[in-house]
This record gives structure tokens, sequence and C-alpha cells, in this order.
């Protein structure tokens, strides 16, 4: 199910209704259980059983790694959780891919091998439960905290439908608490929420669908050479696109899990207005960078093991950050580029430090406009990698963006044009402006007949706009 | 801003969006808009499980948008008793569709497969795109897209704003003055009342356009001259092609009759210069006839009745609504006493 539809207002509906009924504590979460499940099950029935059999798998090894002295034991059972998880991923993300880079692999080594194209078809939202159970098997193995006890709160914590499939990817000592005890959103929780529920699905339906989709689905697939204002225009369509899109949907589930009473933490914070790249990553799906840092990037030695290793473990981790987005090589030339970004960064960033004579802390640099703006003008240059199918689309695309080739075909209309060029310019000036704030805060500061006129826009754009079932980009990672 | 000062926000957000948006519909009624479907995926999707209804239940018809315009399908309901399943895409060719009932073992129906020859020729598989995305919706569709489906056809069927392609933020945009960008070849926003819509997926014009928007019908025959200039600039198909097309279309047709379903073929009426681009185009020897040859197949074809041959498609490619009610009594009596097809209405 997703938001932006009417199934879902009408499911949302109830589900508040029932969740607000004098009932007891035990009953109200066994029914967000169940509506949790129904929230997956209209999508496709038989993948509720994945999500059971990760649910069951990492409940009962966080409560033996918890028991476990042996640490070769603990070891078996962590790599239990992590077969368990991380097989089905495997599967059913990476099957065909590992197949079709196998068969390239033979061809070259002279085997003629034409295995039956497989067939798979991936369960929306894997990639993120699956990390989000995994990061409790992690923790348990790690002993940060006491096995949850409630088979109930873990299956809960697991499948919580406002963050299901697509994030943002919640911690077990974030989540599991707060189903200790009975919670209801107060009237000013409910409003925050379903001012943030609007405002994400405005990112999503309005910016995202409506405005920004059609030309950087026309750019991304033209399938040849282009002028270079058309080619820039779809990749800054695509940079909105898909903000708007995923920055929507974890607005809505922010949202959502609001007007319940619960709280789930931020996933995206302006991140075109970000000063360099670990400024960027601490801004853009802060769940995942912060995932990746934490069970990733860490155990790989982090930067405790010299200059050589942490440039390594950063590469390493954006490779793999690039490769949890997809199964092609071009969200691995994305996690690439990132990677780096990073290294280069932090070259620069030790240098200057080394160069420094001010005593004192490292130098930050000021928020300097032009700074966001080239980190901006260089994450667009991964954004190609990062929608286009294939090298040859992206290569095409750079091409065209860098002037290399005489290509004079037109794409995009001047109305295309139009919508991308006002998006953009107010995405990055908002971006700009609200760098340290946040959004509720600044609707609290405001008198109430602006903030319900800003609000009322929202809405009736979402309604104008028409755009009610279209899927969320993120939901095939 | 402290709970009460949010509440009176919201209390705002509603009253405003209620005037606004009801406003915005009342504007619409008062301009003389009528309620229109969007023709989205999900509405094919539910004509498409109609296709499983008995043979003597149900007419499939496939093909392009002449047959949706110029098949009145609730006349049809009227004349044979039957259900019309109107599965035709605008701009599209008919041979996605027909390879989806061919390959469907259930489907044992009656089938009419509309001709305009420019897209039913076109095997550039550009006329393929519209019909294989309604095909792949149609087959993947999950429990949720259907409830919401039948959530937006209680509202479509209430609010004249719910119309995507016209009243939509997307559409309203289409609508400032922008000039056309030198050297990209765009085509100008259809005029709203051109293509009405039913739930049957049914299209109309509204007499209002055909009478009296004498600019809206000259876009839209500049529109079609200008697809039949930029067809006619192609590389012609070689004739073999074409026979193997045909023979491959002969395949598919041999497969529902095998299973006991019936297929027809139609040619639709065109007007004016476009007619006469398409007769020289597409030589009705050299396709209409070949085709009907080839599979086996009757076909009525509009110029071999005079009645017919004689309607006036006002923007070249369409009939208006009083001349589709004649052309769709006149396909059923031709099917019924030409062609012996059995329809319900006649047996009672």
């Amino acid at each position: 199910m997703v938001f932006n539809s009417y199934t879902f207002i009408v499911f949302f509906a109830v589900v508040l209704f029932v969740h607000n009924l004098p009932f007891k504590w035990t009953f109200k979460k066994v029914h967000l259980l169940l509506a949790s499940y129904l929230f997956y099950a209209v999508w496709n029935p038989p993948f509720i059983l994945l999500l059971l059999f990760s649910t069951f798998i990492d409940f009962q090894v966080g409560k033996n790694l918890s028991t476990e002295q042996n640490p070769t034991k603990r070891k078996w059972w962590l790599a239990a959780s992590l077969v368990g998880n991380l097989g089905p991923l495997a599967y059913f993300k990476y099957g065909e891919f590992m197949l079709e880079n196998f068969v390239s692999l033979s061809s070259l080594a002279g085997f003629d091998f034409h295995p039956a194209a497989p067939d798979i078809i991936l369960p929306v939202g894997i990639s993120f439960y699956t990390f989000q159970t995994l990061s409790y098997s992690l923790d348990m193995y790690n002993r940060k905290y006491a096995p949850e006890k409630s088979f109930l709160d873990f299956a809960l914590f697991v499948t919580f439908f406002p963050q299901l499939v697509a994030g943002p990817i919640v911690r077990p000592d974030e989540l599991i608490p707060q189903f200790k005890s009975p919670v209801k959103a107060t009237l000013l929780q409910f409003n925050h929420g379903m001012f943030l529920l609007t405002l994400g699905l405005f990112m999503k339906v309005v910016l995202a669908d409506s405005l920004l989709a059609g030309p950087a689905d026309a750019v991304f697939s033209a399938g040849k050479d282009m002028n270079a204002i058309d080619a820039w225009m779809g990749v800054l369509a695509f940079s909105g696109q898909i903000f708007f899109d995923f920055g929507g949907y974890s607005t809505c589930a922010i949202g959502i899990a609001l007007c319940l009473g619960f709280t789930i933490r931020d996933n995206f914070f302006y991140p075109y207005a970000a000063i360099g790249f670990s400024d960027f990553w601490r801004r853009w799906h802060i769940t995942l960078s912060t995932w990746l840092r934490d069970y990733l990037y860490i155990p790989l030695g982090g930067n405790r093991k010299g200059i050589i290793r942490t440039y390594i473990n950063v590469m390493l981790t954006m490779l793999i950050g690039g490769l949890w987005h997809g199964a092609n090589w071009t969200f691995v030339v994305w996690g690439g580029l990132h990677g780096l970004y990073l290294a280069v960064e932090k070259y620069i960033q030790d240098k200057r430090k080394a160069h420094s004579h001010e005593p004192g802390p490292h130098p930050h640099l000021k928020p300097n406009f032009a700074h966001a703006m080239l980190t901006f003008f260089l994450v667009n240059i991964t954004w190609v990698f990062f929608r286009a199918q294939d090298f040859t689309t992206a290569w095409s695309l750079l091409k065209s963006m860098f002037l290399f080739g005489n290509a004079k075909e037109l794409v995009l209309n001047y109305l295309d044009i139009l919508k991308v060029s006002v998006v953009i310019t107010g995405m990055i000036i908002v971006h700009w402006q609200m760098r340290h704030k946040k959004v509720l805060t600044v609707a609290e500061s405001k008198p109430w007949w602006s903030v319900g006129l800003v609000w009322t826009f929202l809405l009736v754009m979402l309604i104008l706009s028409q755009e009610s079932t279209s899927s969320f980009i993120y939901f095939q990672f | 801003m402290h709970s009460n000062n949010f509440r009176k926000a919201a209390i705002l957000v509603l009253s405003l969006t209620t005037m606004l948006i009801g406003g915005y519909e009342l504007y619409l009624r008062h301009l003389g808009y009528t309620i229109s479907f969007d023709d989205s995926e999900s509405i094919f999707a539910d004509k498409k499980r109609k296709i499983y209804l008995p043979k003597d239940d149900a007419t499939v018809f496939i093909g392009s948008s002449r047959i949706k315009f110029d098949v009145n399908t609730e006349l049809w309901r009227g004349l044979t008793g039957e259900t019309p399943v109107q599965l035709a895409n605008v701009g599209s060719s008919p041979i996605p569709v027909l390879k989806a009932l061919a390959a469907d073992s259930l489907f044992k129906g009656k089938l009419i497969i509309d001709v305009a020859e420019p897209l039913f020729f076109d095997l550039s598989g550009r006329s393929f795109e519209r019909p294989q995305k309604c095909l792949d919706f149609s087959k993947n569709e999950t429990p949720a897209q259907r409830f919401s489906f039948h959530i937006n056809t209680l509202l479509e069927s209430n609010f004249v704003f719910l119309d995507k392609d016209n009243f939509a933020l997307s559409a309203l945009l289409e609508y400032l003055p922008i000039p056309p960008r030198p050297g990209k070849l765009d085509f100008p926003k259809y005029p709203t009342e051109f293509g009405l819509m039913n739930f049957d997926r049914n299209s109309s014009m509204s007499n209002r356009f055909v009478d009296h928007d004498q600019k809206g019908v000259k876009m839209m025959q500049d529109i079609w001259m200008q697809l039949a200039a930029m067809g006619a600039k192609a590389p012609p198909t070689p004739e073999p092609v074409i026979d193997s097309f045909i023979r491959d279309v002969k395949l598919k047709t041999d497969q529902i009759i095998a299973r006991g379903g019936q297929v027809a073929f139609l040619r639709p009426p065109s007007s004016g210069p476009l007619w006469k681009g398409e007769q020289m185009g597409f030589p009705r020897d050299k396709y209409w006839e070949k085709i009907l040859t080839v599979t086996g197949c009757k076909g009525m074809h509009f110029a071999d009745y005079p009645e017919l041959n004689k309607m006036n498609c006002t923007e070249f490619s369409h009939l208006r609504q009083s001349d589709a009610n004649v052309f769709t009594k006149k396909l059923v009596e031709v099917l019924s006493k030409e062609m012996g097809w059995k329809f319900k209405a006649n047996n009672q």
C-alpha cells in the first residue's frame, strides 16, 4: 500500500479510530501489528511469510545471543541471523544480477552458458526491513542492550507500517521502548502529524510526480545525445524528484507515526544545503548512513587503523551502500563516486589542518553558499549514474552535459524547463534558509493563520494534482 | 505555537480547502463541463476482468481511439443485451491486446478489432507502449490498487474537476502562455471536450466541441494531418514484412477461434484529406483485403455502406455522437445479419 492512495486514506482512518478507542494497550498493539501485516499484504500477500521469517529468526537469535557465553557459538548464532536475513535479500534482490555477471564472466572465459532468465519479484522494502532486523541481531551480539522479551513488541518493531517499506530505518532502542507503555497522540502531536503527512504527500505527489518526473523521465529515456540545457534540466529534475520522493515518504512516515503518538527520527535534513560530502551524508538518508557507519564502517576499523585503511573503509562502505540501492553496476559507481568525494574531502581537510597555524580544533569551513552549490553540482553528477539504466545512457548524458559532442537534439519543451527551473531554484532556497531549522519549529513560530494558509496551499495543490497511485522510487530498493 | 493555535490552523485549512475545491467544482459545472473518467490503467484492468464473461454475454473491442469514439457502448448494450468490453487505447495498435487475448486460454468470447491502418500496421513499437503498459498493470495489479480504483470511481463519478487530462495541476499548467520551443516538435494540449470518456471507456466529443469550437476542431485536424505527414515521411514497410505481420495476426485470431471465439475486423470512418492520405498510404487491396483473406475472418469497412460512407468526421478521424449511434447500429446489424453473430437480444 502506498501513502498516496485512496486505500491508504481509508486504512489510516480505520487504524486511527481503533487506536484511539479505550481498549487495553496489548489489544492496541495487536491491532497495530495486524494493520501492519495488512498494509504489506495488500501489495503481495505471500511475501508476508518473508517478513515473518525475518522476525522469528532475529527474535530467536537475539535471545540465544544474550544467554550464550561461548564466543564460537555466539558467532554461529550471528551467522544464522546474517544468512537468514541477507540470504533472501541476496536471492530476491541480487539473484538476477549475480546470474548476469556469472554469464558474462563465463562468456569471457570462453564458456557459452545460457541459463533460463529467472523471473524474480523483488519483495517491496526488503532492503529496509532486513537492515532494521539485522541491527537488532548485531546489537545483541555486541551486548548493547538486553534482548526483547515480548515477541509482540519485537514483531511490531519489525513491521510497524509507517516505516516498514521505505524507512526511516529505525533502531530497536528507538522504537521498542515506545511500545512498552500506552501511547496516544496529543492534539498537538496529531496536528503536527497531519501537517507533516500533508507536507510529505505534497513533496511526493505535487513536486516529484506532477512537476519533475516527466522531464526527468524524458531525458533519461531519450536514448540519444542531446542539447546541454536539456541534459542538465533532466539531471536537476531527477535530483529534485529523488529528494521529494524519498524525503516525502520519510516525512509522511514520521507524520503518520506522530498521529498515532510515536516518534521516528528524521531521515533528511535539507541535504542540498550540505557543505561538503560528510555534511551531505549527515543530511541525506540519515538512517541508512548512520546504519552503514555503525554496522559497517566502524567494524571495518573506521579511522582507527591508519590513513590508508580509513580511505579503504570509506570506499568500501560507500560501494556497499551503492549496491544496497540496486542490483546494477551503475549503483556501485554512484556509491564509488561518493566514496571518492568523501576521500578527497578528507584529504583536503587533513592537509588544511596540517597547514593551519591557528591553534585549536579543526578549522571548519564557514557556511558558504558557493561551497553548497559546488557540493550540489558534484552530487548531480552522481545522480546520472543512479538514475541511468545503463552506462551507455549515463555516458551519453555526461557527454551532453559537458558539451563533449555537438548534439543539438531537444528533448524538453519550455514548460518542462520552466517547471524544473522554478522547483529546483525554490528547493535550493528553502534548503539553504532552513539548513539549521526544523519545519515544525518554524511552523510553531509563525501566526496560526499563516500556517493555515501554507497548509491549505499544500492540500489544495495535492488534491488538484490528481496523481494518486504512483509508487515511491525507494520501494524498489 | 500552542495546540490551540495549531487547531485553529487546521480548522482554517479544512474550511478554505472545502471552499476552494468546492468553488472550482461549481465553476467547472457552471462552464458546462460534465463528468469524464480518466483513461487510466486501472479502468483498463477493470474492463479486462470482464473478458471472461460467457461468449453470449460480452463482446471485446480492441484497437485505437476510433473504435473508442465510434462505437457507443451504451447503445451497444441496449441493442445486443450484452456487455461491451472496451479495451482499445488511444493512439495505439490492437496487437499487444490481441496477443494477450490469444495467449489467454480462458478467453473464448467475441472480439472486434479496429483497423486504423497507420496504427495497426505501425511496427515501430511506439504504438504498442500504451496497451502494453495497461496489460502489465492488469497482470500485476495489487489488491490495494484495486480498492483504490473503486474509491476513485466513486469520486470521479461525482466530481467534474477529477479529470486529470483537463483539470489537474499538470493540465492547468499547459494553459500558460508559453511559446513552443523552436526545433522541438510538440503537440498542443487537446481541447477539453474532445475526449470525454464514460465508465465503459467509450470516448466522445461533446456537441459543443464539434459544433462550436472551430478553433479546437481545426487544431485536431492539424494534429492528425501532422501525424499523417510524419508517417508518410517514414520509409515504407517492405511487403514481405507486412505479409509476415498479417500471418502473425492470423495465428492469434486462429488461436481464439479454435477455442470457440469469434473475431471480426472493423474499419471505422475517417474523412477529408486524412482519409485520402490513408487510402494512398495503405491501399485497401494490399492491407484491409489482405487481412481478411489471410485470417479468414470477416470484416466491416465503412466505405462499403453508403450510409456510413457519407458520414463526415468533423476533425477527420472520429465520429460525432449522433453518427456514432448510426455506426453502432449498423455494426450490430452487419455482425448479426452478414456475419451470423448471435446476440442475447436476438434470442429473446
